[in-house]
């Protein structure tokens, strides 16, 4: 695992230092330490330990045997876990592709100059990620209602039809993800946004003097400089889009008939209502499994050729 | 990370009413202890001492237990945590896994009782509790596993037919014919017509709370997924009686009369409000209490009817939701007064017990002048009397959690169309197979 | 054509109103509902209330333990930017600015570390902090979550962009390491610090599993579980019990305040002093 996951860390160009002998072998070690000291009991030994209660068989309140490959097995078997994977694969692609280009869009027009109110507008995107998931899930209720719903007396209202937000297969995965694309794009964007100060405003200026056009300005100015962030951004949302669980869990309970039933439930499921902390921990190291070897692609995709 | 639940709206209403029963004005003596059986020898209050342990999953029993039983046992100190049922799950599992601050006593939903007994860590109560086993009205009310008694269920979330007799009356629907489920699907239909669809007074809600809907038609009808011991009920007639359910439950989708959502959410008092939906099939402590509350301009109008038969001959009973029961761990440090916890709402704390879960189990608490009141909301009608003449049959629960995720769907696919009631039912004792195959 | 891609003023402003619009409804309406009288928080769930009262907020500050569910919640968000902005800064400082043995793999795992849900590393959790006696203490759940795998990706990030000349230059001038860090990296990177304390805050602020195991007592909970205590009431009473929804909607208003104030300091203190283009170099 150590070796494949290595590879995200290099998102962008390593900075070349010539001059290594100014610094003592030590330093960096210096710097790593005080995260380290919490990280280590907190957050490597938790995750190895999750890891390791894959492997077992852990009768609450009783013995702790060792099964092998036994959970792994049963996991990769459990057609349930097939769909929950498949379902979460799905949403992750549908998730990612509107979310990010949203937040970017969103970014780069706070970021235009003159804007009156940008702070204010700042303010407004980052509210629903403040929100209580209660309260969101009590307002999505009275938007998604078939009968009595907000959104569906708009659609009967300009002619159209009455949609079953959350009672249809088909449509429930994609209500799920537009309530998560509200929930977090203001945030995604605020991080973005912060990213865009960075860029000197003198780069624009110069570009603009040489007769760079608005896109032009934004391929060769804003979409490498913000990489960094970009990277960010993508990495973060991704990996919250594999773990999603919390908006379907209180939504659609991952129904109806299973489809919106997600990864981290199932693992969820397993662990906590099933009491069966082995077959969680199994399916939880699967997932990260995947997770990582997406990671990596999207990465490798993402840094493309301009590399260098 | 931040979430709730649904699990919560389900596991709370079907457990447990409201804050107060309106209406009710509770006087006269406790009763209950004077025609209990002898008690099992327990200290004097005043000899308990120390301190007591209880998760709890209710705030309205956090605060009868305050206001009786900690009044009740001056020297002992209560130390409540409410966490809320949900939340009480996760906190309880990391508790019995680590085998760490566990309490002395835990409050369990009733459905999922077998996963946590199943765990070995909760102290049978034979001895305590067997005197008490007769008086209950149910063999469902006591809580068992492999042979030993744990507790006893309180507010069993059994249901009932919740109308607004007046408004239903005034379009053309007399609730007297609601006797068998055909007159009453009829009478639905026939309602939906007249309004074009508008007026129901059913529900037919989705997902979870969906399924154990669907499961209180099926064990109203004496129906059972498992035998006592936990393994596939495969009877003939068993899985006749389960087909014609799923007949039931798509016939009733396809037909458009019942109003589908979450449980009981705000639309739906809305549209109560407006006149539209006039009825619920509801568990007693919710219907008995969330309608005072929501519709407080139709008090006088409601009526409850005790659930419809299945036929001109079939027996007069209900389902239920479960209900919850406290269970003392077997580490219990305060083992005294653990046990005089779990009588007291036998004996002295019953009408506390009875205030906060509406009705109980234990035919004592018939007696209790609650049961003696008409409720002016119902028109007078004594509801607690009437929904204590219908039995509920014995029912098993094995697996709940696995039972909601892997028959929930082929519940929901059946309603959408997807399969037909033959088709749900090979489908259920597949899964049924498959569920009893994974336990170890 | 140049006019389509960057759309003039008046395009962005429609853009930024409607997706404001869409952003805001929920929120209005969650803001408008603790003014509401309790009983038609429910009941009358329309945008334009018939009747406005303070009165949710009078019971829930002064009869339910929505303000000590605030403190507790407070005491865990401060606690964890006090410690966890330092840590992550300098060790992001380190993978960012340094080469050493083992750095890129090092930083693989921490990476990898996210992909494991949080829910497995439950137990683990409970048992290192058991172990270290921190239960029912804010430190159970402040120290894990100062040790935060993504502000540190996200400032390394930051630090991984400043050119290395600065440092080789300072350097040459006598200053340590650590004024390199202090005194170079971080006024260079405020956007970059802001945008990962608020990270940080946020998280803390909604921290759901790590409190629910880690508190024992209802005195300690922080708001994200205290607003589920009182749904867990909601659920009893199906929603309407007046001692319930009054809390909610007034703890759920009041815990969005101090994560605006967290963004318009941010906004203050670390982005706005850079747009004079201090970070050219």
């Amino acid at each position: 695992m150590a070796r494949v996951a290595a590879s995200p860390i290099a998102l962008v160009p390593p900075v070349r230092t010539r001059k290594r002998t100014l610094y003592s072998a030590w330093t960096p070690y210096l710097f790593l330490v005080p995260f380290f000291v919490i990280f280590i009991p907190f957050g490597a030994a938790t995750v190895l330990g999750a890891v390791a209660i894959g492997f077992v068989y852990w009768e609450i309140g009783g013995d702790i045997e060792f099964v092998g490959l036994q959970n792994f097995t049963f996991v990769l078997r459990d057609s349930v876990f097939q769909i929950a994977l498949w379902n979460t694969l799905r949403m992750f692609l549908g998730y990612i592709v509107i979310l990010v280009p949203l937040a970017m869009v969103i970014a780069v027009a706070l970021n235009r100059p003159n804007l009156a109110c940008r702070r204010t507008f700042q303010v407004v995107y980052f509210l629903p990620i403040t929100m209580s998931l209660i309260v969101v899930a009590m307002v999505f209720d009275l938007l998604y209602d078939e009968r009595a719903g907000v959104l569906n007396a708009f659609l009967t209202w300009i002619g159209g039809p009455r949609i079953r937000w959350l009672e249809d297969p088909s449509v429930a995965p994609w209500s799920i993800i537009a309530l998560r694309v509200w929930r977090v794009v203001g945030y995604y964007a605020v991080i973005l946004y912060a990213g865009l100060q960075s860029i000197p405003s003198e780069l624009y200026e110069a570009a603009a003097i040489d007769g760079a056009n608005g896109l032009q300005r934004f391929r060769h100015i804003t979409l490498p400089l913000l990489r960094p962030v970009t990277l960010f951004v993508i990495v973060a949302a991704s990996i919250a889009a594999w773990e999603l669980f919390a908006e379907p869990y209180v939504l659609t309970e991952g129904g109806p008939a299973r489809s919106t039933l997600t990864a981290v439930m199932y693992i969820y499921r397993q662990a906590f209502l099933s009491f069966d902390l082995g077959r969680g921990a199994a399916a939880a190291a699967i997932l990260a499994v995947a997770i990582i070897a997406v990671t990596i692609l999207q990465v490798r995709f993402l840094r493309g050729d301009h590399d260098a | 990370m931040d979430q709730i639940s649904r699990r919560s709206f389900l596991v709370a209403s079907a457990a447990l009413g409201g804050a107060a029963l309106a209406g009710c004005n509770p006087a006269g003596p406790t009763t209950g202890g004077a025609s209990a059986p002898a008690p099992a020898p327990t200290k004097a209050p005043a000899d308990i001492t120390g301190e007591l342990t209880i998760w709890n999953g209710s705030s309205q029993m956090t605060n009868a237990i305050k206001q009786t039983f900690q009044a009740a046992y001056p020297n002992l100190k209560v130390n409540l945590v409410d966490f809320g049922g949900n939340d009480l799950q996760e906190k309880l599992l990391v508790a019995l896994a680590t085998q760490t601050d566990l309490p002395d006593i835990t409050w369990v939903i009733a459905r999922r009782a077998a996963i946590y007994l199943r765990t070995n860590q909760f102290l049978e109560m034979d001895d305590l509790l067997k005197p008490y086993e007769s008086r209950f009205d149910s063999p469902s009310a006591i809580v068992r596993h492999r042979g030993r008694i744990y507790s006893y269920v309180q507010g069993p979330g059994n249901v009932a037919l919740w109308v607004n007799a007046e408004q239903l009356r005034q379009n053309g629907i007399d609730i007297a014919t609601f006797t068998t489920w055909d007159a009453t699907i009829e009478a639905a239909k026939k309602l939906a017509r007249d309004s074009g669809g508008q007026k129901t007074f059913l529900i037919q809600p989705l997902r979870a709370i969906g399924f154990n809907t669907f499961n209180t038609f099926f064990h109203s009808r004496s129906g059972n997924w498992w035998t006592e011991d936990g393994q596939p009920y495969k009877d003939g007639r068993n899985l006749q009686t389960l087909q014609e359910v799923f007949q039931f439950w798509i016939d009733l989708k396809r037909a458009g009369i019942a109003y589908e959502n979450d449980w009981v959410p705000p639309t739906f008092w809305q549209a109560a409000r407006e006149g539209k939906n006039l009825g619920y099939q509801m568990n007693f402590a919710v219907g008995a209490n969330n309608t005072v509350q929501n519709l407080p301009e139709q008090s006088g109008q409601w009526r409850m009817v005790t659930w419809p038969k299945w036929g001109p001959n079939a027996p007069n009973q209900t389902g239920a939701f479960g209900g919850v029961f406290y269970a003392v761990l077997k580490n219990a440090k305060n083992l005294d007064a653990a046990r005089a916890f779990m009588t007291f709402w036998l004996e002295k704390g019953m009408e506390e017990q009875i205030k906060v879960w509406g009705i109980s189990n234990y035919k004592p608490a018939t007696e209790l002048p609650i049961y003696q009141e008409g409720r002016p909301f119902f028109g007078g009608q004594k509801v607690q009397l009437d929904m204590s003449r219908v039995p509920y049959p014995p029912f098993n629960y094995w697996d709940w959690d696995k039972m909601e995720s892997e028959i929930g769907p082929i519940v929901e696919q059946a309603a959408a169309g997807q399969v037909t009631a033959a088709q749900a039912v090979d489908l259920s004792v597949k899964a049924l197979e498959k569920i009893a195959s994974e336990r170890r | 054509m140049r006019r389509l891609v960057a759309p003039d003023l008046v395009l962005v402003y429609a853009f930024l109103v409607l997706m404001g619009v869409v952003t805001l409804i929920p929120f209005y309406w969650l803001a408008i509902s603790s003014f509401k009288p309790a009983s038609d928080i429910v009941s009358d769930p329309s945008l334009i209330p018939a009747r406005l009262t303070l009165e949710n907020y009078v019971y829930a500050l002064t009869e339910t333990p929505v303000p000590r569910f605030l403190l507790n919640t407070a005491v865990i968000a401060v606690g964890t930017l006090l410690i966890g902005l330092p840590v992550t800064s300098m060790a992001a400082f380190a993978f960012a600015r340094y080469h050493f043995r083992g750095r890129d793999v090092l930083f693989g795992l921490l990476l990898a570390s996210l992909a494991i849900p949080d829910y497995v590393t439950l137990i683990p959790s409970f048992v290192v902090a058991r172990l270290l006696g921190l239960v029912n203490t804010p430190f159970a759940v402040i120290i894990p979550l100062a040790a935060a795998v993504l502000p540190l990706f996200l400032l390394r990030q930051y630090l991984k962009q400043l050119p290395e000349e600065l440092f080789d230059a300072a350097r040459i001038d006598g200053a340590g390491e650590f004024r390199l860090y202090w005194q170079i990296a971080l006024p260079l990177i405020r956007p970059g610090l802001g945008a990962a304390g608020l990270l940080m805050f946020l998280t803390a602020w909604n921290a759901y599993l790590l409190p629910l195991v880690m508190v024992r007592t209802r005195d300690n909970l922080p708001i994200s579980l205290g607003l589920q205590y009182f749904y867990s009431s909601v659920a009893a009473a199906s929603g309407t019990d007046r001692s319930v929804w009054g809390p909610i909607t007034v703890g759920a208003t009041l815990s969005v305040v101090p994560l605006i104030v967290c963004l318009i300091l941010m906004q203050r203190q670390f982005i706005a002093g850079l747009t004079s283009g201090a970070v050219k170099q």
